[in-house]
């Protein structure tokens, strides 16, 4: 019988798929959903896209498992995984579907959490629109890094181990990221 | 695609292609090997250091006040130099391959790696490994790249032809001097109206001095800087 390994630490988890891949099972199950809409945000994917390169993240997963090390947090080390198995398949996709991947309360969390100031006055559909446009027209390492800060609730370590940066540089990214937004929503008189 | 299919696929996928993780042996094998390619660049370059610190301690500094730039160049040992640069740029990119590395600053790496370096390298001198380095190396590299003159040198080789004279001083007339230097040339030194003392300083026979000037005949040497080099100098060790 299959053991139940559901409520299983991620460090117990890596330890029973080394027994058996077949336990992989359990840790897609844990992060499918997480990592989905993670690849999500910070692509133009569809769905279909994003699955295939989540089935590539668990099979790198699980072929590069004994160099996860353990002074990480697993959900880190998945991260910095996804995130660059989604950069390398961004440049090998040389005509992306323009398809916004946000939904009105991403944007609305981004909003709250960036304490941006505007979220009262995202009212309409076509506000809604302006904004994600916005988001959007940043440059990609500043969409990154406010996705990962206040979609994902990641901390600046976590940060700083998914996208290899160091803390200073973060940061500095965050403010930029937040300060070009300002101004953009300044410029289309949403502030 | 369901995600309960996706994951019977991956787990198909791995089955079929028999993929297999990396064993863990060669994960740490990978490390050890670039921390060892940190070290031994760090200790290359330290060796290079301590070859230029040699070099450049033995040169009397106060030559330098003559002709700063002119002499800095002359004095420079390039290719240690240039080691140095390559081997300190070779460990700043192994580093990098380290699992942490991007934590750290640019800079900070660099930082890092060169105080390390020259922590070495002072070691490495203290061991008087640099001096074996430099003998071994005396003759296969050219002197002009490698290892610059010392003022003992000046007064060991006949750098004439360079504009450096060294010696001691023989005799003493108004406007010439005799100066010998450590090959027994006895070189005719002349003084002109033009010729410099530095600090003005009252040359006695016996003492040690250092001309820069012009070569005019065979032992003959038209002075225009002459200084005298104080015994306590390092440069005389």
């Amino acid at each position: 019988m299959k053991k139940d390994l559901y409520k299983a630490s991620d460090e117990d988890l890596v330890k029973e798929i080394l027994k058996d891949p077949e336990n992989l099972s359990f840790l897609i199950d844990k992060y499918w959903q997480q990592l989905f809409f993670f690849v999500r945000r910070i692509s133009y994917f569809s769905s279909e896209d994003t699955e295939d390169i989540l089935q590539e993240v668990f099979i790198k997963v699980y072929k590069n498992i004994n160099t996860f090390d353990s002074s990480y947090k697993f959900s880190t080390w998945i991260f910095q995984i996804t995130r660059n198995t989604t950069i390398d398949a961004i440049r090998k996709k040389t005509s992306r579907p323009q398809e916004f991947n946000f939904d009105q309360n991403d944007l609305r969390q981004i909003l709250v959490e960036s304490g941006i100031g505007m979220e009262e006055k995202i009212i309409n559909k076509e506000k809604v629109k302006i904004v994600e446009k916005i988001i959007r027209s940043l440059p990609f390492k500043y969409q990154e890094v406010m996705i990962l800060k206040f979609l994902e609730e990641k901390t600046y370590e976590e940060m700083v181990d998914i996208i290899k940066k160091p803390k200073g540089t973060v940061a500095s990214l965050l403010n930029r990221g937040r300060a070009l937004f300002k101004k953009e929503a300044q410029k289309k008189e949403l502030i | 695609m369901t995600k309960n299919k996706t994951t019977c696929e991956i787990i198909k996928k791995i089955k079929k292609d028999e993929i297999k993780p990396v064993p863990k042996w060669q994960c740490c094998l990978f490390d050890i090997l670039v921390w060892a390619g940190v070290f031994f660049a760090i200790i290359l370059s330290s060796l290079f250091l301590s070859l230029v610190m040699i070099n450049l301690f033995e040169i009397p500094f106060h030559i330098f006040s003559i002709n700063y730039f002119g002499l800095l160049i002359r004095f420079l040992p390039f290719v240690w130099l240039g080691l140095i640069g390559i081997f300190l740029f070779l460990g700043f990119l192994i580093f990098n391959k380290t699992k942490k590395a991007y934590r750290y600053r640019v800079l900070m790496i660099i930082a890092i790696l060169f105080l390390v370096t020259l922590l070495f390298s002072l070691v490495l001198g203290r061991l008087k490994i640099d001096r074996h380095i430099r003998n071994f190396t005396e003759n296969k590299i050219p002197q002009s790249l490698s290892n610059r003159p010392s003022y003992m040198v000046f007064c060991k080789r006949n750098m004439a032809e360079e504009g450096l004279l060294g010696g001691e001083l023989m005799q003493k007339k108004k406007d010439y001097l005799l100066v010998k230097n450590d090959l027994n040339e006895s070189w005719e030194v002349i003084l002109t109206p033009e010729t410099r003392i530095k600090r003005k300083a009252n040359l006695l026979v016996g003492d040690k001095i250092l001309i820069l000037g012009d070569k005019i005949g065979v032992l003959s040497f038209q002075a225009k800087v002459i200084k005298r080099i104080e015994e306590n100098k390092n440069s005389f060790k």
